[in-house]
């Protein structure tokens, strides 16, 4: 019985919407995607880390956005057509994070992630859930929950 | 940017690379040199006897023959008994080598690695191998000083250990060769360089410990 849940459990298949960043394919749990907007103003904030691009106003209430790029250490790029901004949902706060571009929804069984790979990783990096190889490529899968640390989700919040 | 004439460039990284295999050797003897035996340290004759040290001695060792007072020569490990094969690979122009026992197989530099975010430098990404991950990793820094780096070409193989967990990217991949245990010098694996399991005199190439490598890479010992 217990063998049985516990295969159930590693069948058992996610949704995930994935998006690209640098030509690699990031994946994150579509529970917490609220929505997808293209690129519109940002408003830079004064004294914020410098992950965060600024705050947009989405029907009336402040999201914070992040440059996902700057939050994973890659190269900065400047947005372009292609370029969304996520609204996503984490412990009961709403941002936005901006990225090169959103591609899919895909399934992904918990069999088929592998943890992510301890190879001198610093904290920063804790966001990486694991990786699947999907139709010969990778695909990075980010926890959102681990996205920020817990002083940086309280300073994000603040802003 | 000024460019360096190309003769100094090779002469300096090949003054560099003798001094690197110059290190390696000196490392080697002065590691086989350190825990001499008791009876190295005597020299034979009746006149030691009577020094204050050898007293609380119980039995003064009879005068040893020669053999038994060289350096310890470190043992080898016990996939060289014998005869055995080595790869030899370029990184970063150092000539190094692998045993071919402990390789799982070589690759072409895959066009697409995955890079992930916020790890260390040398870990260069994830590549997709028959629907497993191999973690590609570039050890030059590892195994060279980082003042002596050269510049170098992009990586052209992958060297798969452990089990194809690992992926050492290396300039290139040459020839085997067939070796003796005694052909090379051993070391035990403290010192400086713990990668490294010893030297192919003849060739002056070092013989990587990959069983350590794999596990010091796994642990996050990246130097």
């Amino acid at each position: 019985m217990a063998k049985e849940s516990q295969s159930a459990s590693a069948t058992h298949a996610t949704q995930y919407v994935t998006f690209r960043l640098a030509e690699e394919t990031y994946a994150i749990n579509v529970m917490q995607v609220q929505e997808v907007l293209r690129v519109a103003e940002i408003a830079p904030v004064p004294g914020a880390p410098h992950y965060v691009l600024g705050i947009i106003n989405l029907r009336g209430n402040v999201v914070t956005v992040i440059d996902a790029r700057r939050r994973m250490g890659l190269m900065d790029k400047e947005s372009d057509d292609s370029s969304r901004v996520v609204i996503i949902e984490v412990t009961g706060q709403v941002i936005g994070i901006l990225v090169d571009s959103v591609a899919e929804v895909i399934e992904l069984a918990e069999k088929d992630v592998d943890p992510a790979p301890n190879v001198g990783n610093d904290e920063s990096s804790k966001y990486i859930q694991g990786v699947a190889s999907r139709e010969g490529e990778l695909t990075i899968v980010v926890d959102l929950n681990k996205l920020l640390t817990d002083d940086e989700w309280a300073e994000v919040a603040s802003l | 940017m000024k460019d360096r004439p190309q003769k100094t460039l090779i002469v300096e990284e090949q003054q560099a690379l003798t001094a690197y295999l110059d290190g390696l050797l000196q490392e080697i003897a002065l590691d086989e040199a350190e825990p001499e035996p008791i009876a190295a340290k005597v020299a034979p004759g009746p006149r030691l006897v009577t020094q204050p040290k050898l007293v609380s001695v119980p039995q003064v060792a009879p005068p040893v023959p020669a053999a038994t007072l060289a350096p310890r020569q470190a043992m080898p490990p016990d996939w060289a008994q014998g005869a055995f094969q080595c790869l030899l690979f370029r990184l970063a122009g150092l000539p190094l080598s692998v045993p071919l026992i402990k390789l799982n197989g070589i690759m072409e530099m895959p066009e697409k690695i995955t890079p992930m975010p916020g790890h260390s430098p040398l870990f260069m990404g994830l590549v997709n191998r028959h629907g497993r991950k191999v973690k590609v990793v570039d050890i030059t820094q590892l195994v060279m000083p980082r003042d002596r780096i050269p510049e170098r070409s992009p990586p052209r193989n992958l060297i798969l250990i452990d089990d194809a967990r690992w992926g050492l990217a290396c300039d290139r991949v040459e020839e085997t060769l067939t070796v003796t245990a005694e052909q090379v010098r051993w070391r035990s694996s403290q010192g400086k360089r713990p990668w490294l399991a010893g030297t192919m005199i003849q060739h002056l190439c070092a013989i990587l410990d990959v069983d350590y490598l794999a596990s010091s890479l796994e642990d996050g010992n990246w130097g």
